[in-house]
């Protein structure tokens, strides 16, 4: 993963940071986008960084969403419930 | 008008990033459609992210009776993810979807909206009754929530927005919303839609922008600008119908005060001769601070419809008024003088620039021929052939005199060598002259 801040980036052995942002963030949004061209590296930078935070973000509500309604059914059934629906999502 | 777009798409883009709209403020310079192009791609993908996941819950659906599974909903899941539910589970259950508004209450399913992916709206209201949608539009715009409206009406259906025209009754909120949408064509329809349907809505609403706050006229304008030219038209004859002299004079103020001077003369542009005469006539004019203010706004500015509309409308006020605004247009920087006969051209308003010029005072004619001087030789015998077109001849000597042209014989001769000269001279054999 890109570190954003122009260091090391240990997972693939490459620089990261913000000399690639424009790139990582075409990369992101499944191909490249006229008006990316007009941000800045930082700018793009800081809309990767939140663009990942919302999906993050929006998949650990999702989680606690189906959490929650599993959380309904009586006990023995909720890990088997969430096991049968979601396992293979999860992972 | 772009102002409002753009905010709308700054205020989605936020949503879609959970940031608040502060935070992307400094995005606004991407422009509307820049902004609009990320947030659709962003929120594409999110929604794509989770689609598997709504697929096995919709699959779901038809087990579970609503009545066991909505309350729990509600009091369960945040309105954030239901509405990110919503859209995939709903398409994929039309009848129980609309089942499911009048369960969930119209106040928890406006909460979910702004989540929601708007594309499915359109597909729901196909096939569910638009009654419970109508509903929680109304919920949202009692909210004054009008960006989380204008999405969706890109998507709307021609049957949802007749029933957005018999269902949602406050015409203020209803314009506003319109204002933040991004399509132009949903604009158009929805105003053909309030101008053609049963309830004959728009006398009504003229007047209520008339006398409304300053944030209505200007979102009225950003709408009517963005609408096609016929439906511009036909709201035009209705607005200075109703509009008293006064009215027309503070809409056209506002627009001044407010930077709408780009959406007031698309207005103008498009306006039928009775209208526009009305408008033209407005006192407002009288005031040498008006046509100054609109000149000014123009400065820089390119868009043929605005120039359409300057040149109709100027061409429809008094002599003085005219003379005005033909010494302003003189008094802009050397590029845009320039640049008038193209800008008269794209328009196609050749005659209300030369009847502005033929009042103008002699210095202001001079600026103008001086300038228009300095235009290739083809350019010069096009102002030319306007000139003796419209019978100016004699009243625009000063243009004439100090802009020497050749004959249109001559731009022909010239051309063709120039194509003998390039070897070309047959690749076009039907040569024609464009008086531009």
């Amino acid at each position: 993963m890109n570190t954003l801040h122009g260091g090391y980036d240990g997972a693939d052995g490459r620089l990261g940071g913000i000399a690639g942002a424009r790139a990582d963030l075409a990369q992101e949004l499944n191909g490249p986008l006229a008006v990316c061209e007009a941000l800045s590296e930082q700018e793009a930078a800081d809309l990767l960084n939140l663009f990942r935070s919302a999906r993050r973000t929006e998949a650990a509500a999702l989680a606690g969403a189906i959490d929650g309604m599993i959380g309904v059914l009586p006990r023995p059934f909720r890990t088997v419930t969430k096991r049968i629906m979601f396992r293979d999502l999860a992972n | 008008m772009s102002n409002l777009v753009i905010r709308a798409q700054v205020v989605l883009l936020a949503r879609t990033l959970h940031v608040p709209p502060e935070r992307l403020a400094h995005l606004e310079r991407l422009g509307a459609a820049g902004l609009h192009e990320l947030q659709e791609r962003m929120a594409g993908i999110i929604f794509e992210q989770h689609a598997e996941t709504f697929r096995r819950i919709s699959r779901l659906v038809p087990f579970i009776p609503l009545t066991v599974s909505m309350p729990l909903v509600q009091r369960i899941i945040p309105p954030a993810m239901t509405g990110r539910a919503a859209g995939a589970v709903g398409v994929d259950h039309p009848k129980k979807a609309a089942e499911t508004v009048g369960l969930l209450g119209t106040s928890y399913a406006a909460d979910c909206v702004p989540y929601m992916d708007p594309a499915s709206i359109g597909q729901l209201a196909d096939v569910a009754p638009p009654e419970p949608l109508i509903r929680v539009v109304n919920e949202i715009l009692r909210r004054r929530d009008y960006v989380t409206v204008g999405p969706f009406l890109a998507y709307a259906t021609s049957n949802l927005i007749a029933a957005m025209e018999r269902g949602v009754r406050d015409d203020e909120g209803l314009l506003l919303a319109t204002a933040y949408a991004f399509s132009a064509e949903s604009i158009s329809a929805i105003l053909r839609q309030l101008l053609n349907g049963p309830a004959q809505r728009v006398p009504r609403m003229m007047r209520s922008v008339l006398a409304g706050s300053p944030d209505l006229q200007l979102a009225a304008l950003s709408v009517f600008a963005r609408c096609e030219p016929e439906v511009i038209r036909a709201i035009g004859d209705i607005l200075f119908g109703v509009g008293s002299p006064p009215a027309v004079d503070h809409l056209i103020r506002t627009a001044i005060r407010l930077g709408a001077v780009p959406e007031l003369l698309i207005l103008a542009g498009n306006l039928s001769r009775q209208a526009l005469g009305k408008m033209a006539a407005s006192p407002v004019f009288d005031d040498y601070d008006t046509m100054t203010a609109i000149v000014a706004a123009l400065d820089g500015n390119t868009e043929t419809n605005c120039w359409r509309g300057l040149f109709t409308l100027a061409a429809r006020t008094g002599t003085d008024v005219q003379r005005r605004t033909a010494r302003l247009l003189a008094a802009l920087p050397d590029p845009m003088v320039i640049d008038l006969p193209t800008r008269a051209t794209e328009a196609d308003v050749w005659p209300m620039l030369l009847q502005l010029i033929a009042v103008a005072d002699p210095t202001a004619q001079g600026r103008f021929g001086a300038a228009w001087a300095t235009l290739s030789a083809e350019r010069r015998a096009g102002l030319q052939w306007h000139i003796h077109e419209h019978h100016l001849d004699a009243r625009l000597a000063t243009i004439t005199d100090a802009a020497p042209t050749m004959s249109v014989e001559e731009v022909f001769y010239k051309r063709r060598k120039r194509r003998r000269h390039l070897g070309t001279a047959d690749a076009n054999p039907a040569d024609t002259w464009n008086p531009w």
